[in-house]
């Protein structure tokens, strides 16, 4: 949109003075973000009439507290983009054994190349040279950097993961997940990082991890979640976590008087087989219930019993029949 | 950054993406909690607006379907808010104007008052370079703090009247006071 000065003046006096329609604030907003000269012009504008409107807001303690108060419970993982698909490997990795070679051999030995591990549509688990075990989310991709588990064990990670790591004093175990570098200390843990996103989300489910951004450390310890803004460069710890965000791994659900539709969305994330509705009036029905690493068979008969409803069988999952819930 | 469409981070959003929810709040948040700022004259307020914006989004993932567009809506739902708490405010200070008032205990130095009259004797000049009608509502609007429609109201003009005259006496300002900024800024800090 082109705006003539005079248009601008006004325009601009009208947003100081708390006059502006919500059309003129976003016609003035985009203005500004068309050019660093007309955001200089604003700034400009804003310090002739004695105002501090243009100075920089701290947004990150609005966000923590937007989602402390939210009732925020289920992070998921959205769509990366296609993954280099020569790179993707099979479960056995290139295991190099020092045991027993001599700092000569070592430095004629060649280092284990970079290897990647990427999960497309469905999670998988990886036993990594060191022994450590990885679970990757679908649509995620690991990256085990050029000499791993040689004298260091250096991955990168997009996506989402959880790791139960061998601990080895020598050779600290280090993801570098975008801004924010993760290193155990004797652990499991799950790391939410994807590429699109600006947030990296660290849970401990054991043991310690240390996290270290550009600014700071912090020893993030088991039930803890911490959340890094990339774009800020802050490290929050998070109240609380829901334990579904890791049930492509542990396939443990906890669900507490949560309708029916949000509980399938949640399981069939994690499951091949869909559970599905015949009917849309049972999606609202309020279920409180745990599922230990169950089939999908066994979730969708216990979903039936505790509702009163029945399921069966289809071609691709399983589906709910029934036209009202036992409240 | 993938580029995403209004429409998808709303179905996102809908599904429970947090993402797409971060996404949206840096998307529009700080922009949102300065135009509430404007209206309402309070940063602390105008984030409380924003946040209870963000917060109900989430809970009730109360979106509105396709029509309008996500930020049309955002903003829209911040200029109503701010309208409301402004409603609130006027009616708290009504019940206050008799109780004391309080100094905020910030002693000036010397050279402090001598640089403050200074930076407002320059003010002053600029605002008696303006055509009469053109100075008389930038008074109103700047210092009385009245509405554009208050003063269309007591000097019988149209708002865009008052538009244009805000537009100019701006422009005005901006040039007459383009070295004496930083001094301005000082004498905001420890005037407000």
């Amino acid at each position: 949109m082109k705006l003539t000065e005079e248009h601008i003046d006004e325009l601009i006096a009208k947003y100081l003075a708390g006059e502006a329609s919500p059309e003129e604030a976003i016609l003035l907003d985009d203005w500004k973000k068309e050019s660093p000269e007309h955001e200089r012009y604003f700034v400009a504008c804003s310090e002739t009439l004695h105002q501090t409107i243009h100075l920089p807001i701290d947004t990150t303690a609005l966000y923590k507290r937007i989602l402390s108060r939210a009732n925020i419970s289920q992070p998921k993982v959205v769509t990366l983009k296609p993954f280099f698909t020569s790179l993707r490997i099979a479960a056995s990795l290139l295991i190099v054994s020092l045991l027993g070679l001599t700092f000569y051999v070592l430095n004629k030995q060649p280092l284990a190349p970079e290897k990647t591990v990427a999960a497309r549509n469905q999670s998988i688990s990886e036993q990594l040279a060191d022994g450590s075990t990885v679970t990757l989310n679908k649509q995620s991709k690991l990256t085990l950097l050029q000499g791993f588990n040689s004298k260091q064990r250096k991955l990168r990670l997009e996506g989402e993961a959880y790791f139960e790591v061998i601990h080895d004093v020598g050779k600290p175990f280090t993801i570098d997940a975008g801004g924010i570098e993760i290193t155990d200390i004797g652990t499991a843990f799950n790391v939410q990082a994807n590429r699109e996103s600006d947030s990296v989300i660290v849970h401990v489910t054991e043991g310690i991890v240390n996290l270290a951004t550009p600014d700071t450390n912090f020893q993030l310890v088991a039930t803890q979640t911490a959340l890094f803004i990339r774009s800020q460069r802050t490290l929050n710890i998070l109240p609380s976590f829901d334990q579904n965000n890791t049930a492509y791994h542990s396939k443990k659900f906890r669900f507490k008087a949560q309708k029916l539709h949000n509980v399938l969305q949640t399981i069939n994330q994690v499951y091949d087989q869909p559970i599905t509705l015949n009917n849309a009036l049972l999606s609202d029905c309020l279920i409180t219930v745990d599922f230990m690493n169950e089939t999908p068979e066994t979730i969708a008969s216990i979903i039936s019993e505790t509702l009163g409803i029945s399921y069966r069988k289809t071609e691709t999952g399983f589906e709910l029949n029934g036209n009202t819930c036992l409240q | 950054m993938q580029p995403q469409t209004d429409s998808e981070l709303i179905l996102n959003i809908r599904a429970g993406d947090i993402r797409s929810f971060e996404r949206m709040f840096n998307l529009y948040a700080e922009n949102l909690v300065r135009y509430a700022t404007t209206i309402v004259k309070n940063s602390d307020d105008a984030e409380d607006i924003v946040q209870q914006l963000f917060v109900t989004l989430w809970d009730k993932k109360g979106i509105p379907d396709a029509g309008g567009s996500l930020k049309s809506y955002l903003y829209r739902s911040v200029y109503n808010s701010s309208l409301n708490k402004l409603k609130q405010v006027k009616v708290r200070e009504s019940y206050a104007a008799d109780s004391n008032y309080v100094s905020d205990g910030h002693a000036a130095s010397a050279n402090e008052v001598l640089e403050h009259k200074e930076t407002a004797h320059r003010i002053e000049a600029a605002i008696e370079e303006l055509p009469e009608q053109c100075r008389l509502i930038f008074r109103m609007s700047r210092i009385e703090q009245l509405r554009y429609q208050e003063i269309a109201d007591q000097l019988g003009l149209s708002v865009k009247t008052v538009e244009a005259q805000m537009g100019k006496a701006l422009k005005h300002m901006r040039v007459r006071l383009k070295d004496y900024v930083p001094a301005i800024i000082i004498y905001l800090l420890f005037n407000n």
